[in-house]
């Protein structure tokens, strides 16, 4: 075990597991937070706590996974590269094992120009890959990057993002193998909707043998509406949503429902694939709806069936 | 080259407002030939100040030089007459025009007129591109010679990240993904596998972040 | 528009011209006398026709008659022919001439001459060549005395060519002008009769034989002898002497196919009335007149039978008629006239009347013992780069020593001969420069260039003009002959740059729309003169100030504005010396070549200078003008001044621009 959070159990031991995703407020009240997390209690097996999402300055991630934690509730801590340097980054890690968070996804983080504060310094010191590889050696030999000793290893599972959608295509899976080299043991996909092309990217990981070394969570997401939809596909990078899906969201009698429906369809599916070990259900600002995508997908989270 | 470009002139004008003489100086060297500070350029801004200064009942007078470059001292030296007899030196070289227009003639104040902007490459006539930003430690050989830190958006040494997406940056349709670019051009040679391996983390200690630089070299002194 | 960089740098195949190379337009190269026509060509499209005249007097010392009359070997080689048709630089010379009297300014005052060397020539001969060594002996300042035999001035230009081609008076004006340098030419002054060869031996510093070749020669063949067998000098002579011939019938044989026997046949036409028949050795197309003399004496009835040579006159007493034989080929293979005949094809053609203009030859026997000597053939013998003879302190110029040609021709041997002259005489004298001439239009800048067809000398009805000996062409007149100056490429007057001041910013090299300048590594490697087209883009765009136009620099515009502020009205307008008109009548006038020429710092400058408004003449985006590209440079630079201005605080509307009214020279022939 690495640090034995609950996730690595459900996944180490073969469950499917389920992960969601928390954003903190805007604001230092920590009451927004016990709030969501007590409607997630129990739907997953752990929760991403977002760390300055698209650049919007927020209560930080390390802050509200602790008090994630203190309500019940395992928290994936969420550390990009954008707003701090090397030393800064070593020092939240080393706090945030000493507060017993256990879970860590290395993000690149987006570029300043998206968020509330575009005039910042973008400080990029690191980028996703070499954080993973830091974090990696601070855990287990354990060192600092500059090669000095660490007393004390932070026991961190380690994961990263995946975007089978982004360009160029053919380099998406190395790019994840190239993570995964550098140390990941799980990793979370951008929201799927077209699962074909998913397919293609999961047989390409399972032929380069990511899959046996790194769990991967398929990300999925309720569509609210068809202004959502099309926004997703117009205006996120990366991101690629189906013109039938769309469609589908305008054609609906109640949107949100035909949302939620639609999300169901794409776990159903990417549940078959081999080498997915989980999803990650992404509700953005609408944490009620996962009780029910689990529900008419009729998902447990793993650690549920561990009992 | 030195890519800058002319401040807005109302910004010019707030600072020139406030000085009798005027000397316009253009550049001669990176500025003239990014069509934007040389010695056409400084003639265009006098006649401007000229006629907005007449408007606006500014008392004084805008006269114009223009020396090949005014990062040299000999350069800078040679017009220190008109320098001497003026109130205000408006540059329109890069910045360091104006710092050693400053350095050399304490007693005068000095104002630059462009905003420097990059180090760039001209595309085509009339566009400019920032290819590089003098980190200090070029590593290009190993991305096909396509330079990461000045043209990928967060710096990337392992890129592309998540959103790139039909060949371009997630900044922006018109900033290309320099990893796209690198990815194709290590592909023309069957080296695409080289992104494999993970590349940095950047000594940045070499870059201005390491510090204000100076360049020195050996060899015989005068 | 945009060159690819690598494309220009690695174009190593354009002729390296540095900025400042002087290469001549082909027409003043193929000028046997180098005049300048491009400049005078310039000036007749600016509309400046005193300026043109003294442009073509500093080389031609008859410029009218020489406008008439020229065999014009420039349009041969004028680089236009290959765009569309060549310019018709002779025709305006006249419209320089004929503008300067209409406007009053007349620029026939010679200019007063110091003979201050004290030294004197003669000259026997008023021909072309003799007055085109008197006039270049006087601006050294060497007095000359022509000595003329006939009882005017002019030689052949006088007692050759008819008055239909050039009118005596005309002739006189030239020669008058010369006169009034101090020239002094005795007419009724025959050397050999009235005054002998020694007399001016030694009683002159130098003695010029500049006699031309004044007899007719004759054909040894029957029947040569009856009454109405004319020689063509003689009959000329008559003629323009105004005299009777009472021997030309009404149904005229002229042997002969060179430009002296169109103009006896045209002769004879006037005064017969009746028919002309002219018969030559040659084939059609190799008959030596020039091929417009040909086309004007068909025009006027004039029947041509060629490759037939002449056999017999037959006739009882009197002409009957030409027995001629076939001629099979006129030169033997080394293009030594040598023709051969086919003896058994005769046939008649019927005349009453036989004028032989077969060539000419000169009368040298007022020579005396003493020398200059003769060949056998009985020519001076002759140093053609000294032009000198066999007797020292005698020269020789004109068609007595080079053979038949064009009075052009005769005139630049008096001029090469005035300078041997001059020196022998201890004054120094410098020969002109031989021009080098530029290249052929590249074929993708050739489909760059308008096309504008050639303006048409106007010319008398046929049937109206063959009655009397008044003059045929009639003139281009001043629009038409503006509208054809402006077709005029400026060969080679375009962009030079300073190597000191070029920053090697490549920007000339992008926005050229005809690739004329080109770069290779080290930086710009010139501007190709063959490709330049003078449209000024470089000149408005360089930001180092390192290009200038040979035909319009900075400083000449900068000069005009201030010009133009001086005048009146506080308002400027930059218009272009083609269009012939004004979008701001009332405003000071800077004109150009094309509104293209004027950069964003000219335009804001000239409000700088004083101006209060300042206009700017441009063409219509789909009717483009002069230069076909000229116009966006106009309007880029209008609006980057007027944004210049607005950036200011200064009122944009202080900078105008505006649609060309009315393009004169732009409409169809």
């Amino acid at each position: 075990m690495m640090s034995g959070s609950i996730l690595e159990k459900v996944l180490t031991g073969g469950k499917f597991a389920v992960t969601a995703e928390l954003g903190p407020p805007k604001g230092a009240d920590p009451q927004v937070i016990i709030d969501k997390a007590n409607i997630l209690k129990g739907h997953a097996d752990a929760v991403n706590i977002t760390d300055n999402q698209t650049a919007i300055a927020r209560m930080c991630s390390m802050a509200a996974a602790k008090i994630a934690i203190d309500q019940g509730l395992e928290p994936i801590m969420q550390m990009t590269c954008r707003d701090r340097n090397r030393l800064a980054i070593q020092a939240d890690i080393l706090g945030a094992a000493a507060l017993g968070i256990k879970n860590l996804l290395c993000l690149t983080g987006d570029h300043q120009s998206f968020g509330n504060h575009p005039e910042a310094l973008g400080v990029f010191d690191m980028d996703s890959v070499t954080l993973i590889r830091m974090v990696k050696e601070m855990r287990d030999v354990p060192q600092f990057q500059c090669g000095e000793e660490i007393s004390f290893a932070p026991k961190l599972f380690i994961g990263a993002a995946a975007n089978p959608y982004a360009d160029p295509f053919p380099f998406r899976a190395q790019r994840l193998a190239k993570k995964v080299d550098a140390g990941i043991d799980f990793c979370q996909t951008q929201i799927i909707y077209n699962v074909d092309k998913f397919e293609e990217f999961m047989r390409q990981c399972v032929e380069l043998g990511v899959t046996e070394r790194c769990k991967i969570l398929a990300g999925v997401a309720p569509l609210k509406s068809a202004g959502m939809a099309k926004y997703m596909k117009n205006r996120v990078a990366g991101m690629d949503v189906p013109d039938a899906v769309v469609e589908r969201m305008a054609a609906a009698q109640d949107a949100q429902d035909e949302g939620i429906n639609v999300c169901v369809e794409v776990i159903n599916r990417v549940r078959e694939i081999d080498g997915v070990a989980g999803v990650h259900i992404m509700a953005v600002e609408w944490e009620s709806a996962v009780p029910e995508i689990m529900s008419r997908a009729g998902l447990k989270p793993g650690s549920a069936e561990q009992g | 080259m030195i890519a800058a470009e002319k401040k807005p002139f109302e910004q010019i004008k707030a600072v020139t407002d406030q000085f009798e003489k005027v000397l316009v100086v253009g550049c001669n060297t990176c500025v003239a030939v990014c069509l934007t500070g040389g010695e056409k350029e400084a003639e265009l801004l006098t006649a401007q100040l000229r006629l907005q200064r007449e408007k606006d009942s500014i008392k004084g007078s805008v006269e114009t030089v223009t020396v090949l470059r005014q990062c040299e001292n000999e350069y800078v030296d040679a017009i220190a007459a008109q320098i001497d007899g003026s109130d205000l030196v408006l540059s329109m070289a890069c910045s360091i025009g104006p710092q050693l227009i400053a350095e050399r003639f304490p007693k005068v104040r000095v104002a630059p007129a462009m905003n420097t902007n990059m180090l760039a490459v001209v595309k085509k006539h009339h566009v400019w591109s920032e290819y590089c930003v003098a980190c200090g430690d070029c590593g290009i050989f190993n991305t096909g010679g396509i330079c990461p830190i000045a043209r990928c958006a967060k710096q990337l040494l392992n890129g592309p990240c998540g959103g790139s997406q039909g060949g371009h940056c997630e900044i922006s349709a018109e900033v290309p993904c320099v990893w796209q670019l690198i990815y194709d051009k290590l592909a023309t040679f069957g080296l695409e596998g080289n992104l494999g391996r993970i590349g940095g983390p950047k000594n940045w200690s070499k870059s201005n972040s390491g510090g204000p630089r100076t360049m020195k070299k050996e060899g015989f002194e005068p | 528009m945009e060159r690819e960089l690598a494309d220009s740098i690695t174009r190593s195949s354009a002729r390296p011209v540095p900025g400042d190379a002087r290469l001549s337009p082909p027409c003043e190269v193929a000028c046997p006398i180098h005049t300048d026509a491009r400049r005078y060509v310039q000036k007749v499209a600016e509309g400046y026709y005193d300026l043109a005249l003294s442009i073509i007097r500093e080389t031609n010392p008859l410029p009218q008659s020489i406008g008439r009359i020229c065999a014009h070997p420039c349009e041969e080689a004028c680089r236009r022919g290959g765009v569309d048709e060549p310019i018709a630089i002779c025709n305006l010379k006249r419209v320089a001439s004929d503008g300067a009297k209409a406007a009053g300014i007349v620029g026939f005052e010679p200019p007063a001459v110091e003979y201050s060397t004290g030294k004197k020539v003669a000259i026997i001969g008023s021909g072309p060549s003799g007055l085109a060594a008197a006039y270049d002996l006087a601006l050294l300042g060497v007095k000359s005395v022509i000595f003329e035999k006939q009882p005017e001035a002019g030689g052949f230009l006088r007692t050759g060519i008819l008055s239909y081609r050039l009118p005596k008076n005309i002739l006189d004006e030239d020669i008058d002008y010369i006169r009034g340098m101090g020239v002094e030419i005795r007419t009724g002054a025959g050397v050999g009769e009235d005054i002998k060869f020694e007399e001016l031996v030694s009683e002159y510093d130098a003695v010029l034989i500049a006699v031309g070749l004044s007899e007719s020669r004759s054909l040894p063949i029957p029947g040569v002898d009856l009454p109405e067998v004319l020689l063509a000098v003689p009959f000329l002579e008559d003629v323009n002497a105004g005299r009777d011939v009472p021997q030309l019938g009404k149904d005229i044989i002229v042997i002969g196919g060179g430009n002296v026997a169109i103009d006896v046949a045209r002769s004879a036409k006037r005064l017969s009335g009746g028919r002309v028949t002219m018969v030559c050795l040659e084939a059609d197309h190799e008959m030596p007149a020039h091929d417009w003399e040909i086309a004007d004496a068909r025009e006027e009835g004039i029947a041509m039978v060629c490759s037939q040579g002449p056999n017999a006159i037959v006739g009882d007493g009197r002409v009957e008629g030409l027995e001629v034989k076939k001629c099979e080929s006129v030169f033997d293979e080394h293009g030594r006239f040598a023709p051969s005949f086919c003896e058994t094809e005769l046939s008649i053609i019927p005349g009453d009347t036989v004028i032989i203009t077969i060539g000419q030859m000169s009368n040298l026997s007022f020579l005396t013992e003493a020398g200059p000597e003769v060949n056998e053939r009985g020519i001076l013998i002759f140093d053609r780069e000294l032009c000198t003879t066999s007797r020292r302190g005698v020269f020789a110029s004109g068609e007595v020593v080079t053979g038949p040609g064009a009075a052009v021709n005769a005139l630049a041997s008096g001029k090469k001969a005035a300078i041997a002259v001059a020196r022998y005489l201890g004054v120094e004298a410098h020969s002109s420069h031989e021009p080098v001439a530029i290249g052929e239009v590249p074929e993708d800048v050739r489909a760059q260039i308008k096309q504008a067809p050639r303006r048409i000398m106007p010319v008398r009805d046929t049937g109206q003009r063959i009655t009397d000996f008044g003059e045929v062409e009639t003139g281009l007149g001043e629009i038409d002959g503006r509208c054809e100056a402006s077709r005029c490429l400026l060969c080679g007057s375009g962009a030079r740059y300073s190597q000191l001041k070029c920053i090697s910013c490549l920007t000339c090299v992008r926005v050229c729309p005809y690739g004329a300048p080109w770069a290779d590594g080290d930086g710009l490697g010139g501007i190709d003169q063959d490709k330049c087209q003078a449209c000024g883009i470089c000149f408005t765009q360089c930001p180092a100030k390192a290009i200038d136009l040979a035909v319009l620099s900075e400083a000449d515009i900068i000069s005009g504005i201030r010009a133009a502020l001086a005048v009146d009205s506080r308002d400027v307008e930059f218009g272009c010396w083609y269009s012939q008109s004004r979008v701001a009548p009332g405003a000071g006038f800077v004109a150009l070549p094309c509104t293209s020429r004027i950069s964003v710092g000219l335009l804001v400058g000239a409000l700088d200078a004083g101006a209060e408004k300042v206009y700017v003449a441009v063409c219509s985006e789909d009717d483009d003008g002069r230069f076909i590209h000229g116009h966006r440079q106009t309007r880029a630079a209008v609006a980057e001044a007027r944004a210049a201005l607005e950036e200011a605080g200064i009122d944009p509307e202080r900078i105008e621009l505006s649609l060309v009214p009315e393009k004169k020279c732009m409409k169809e022939a």
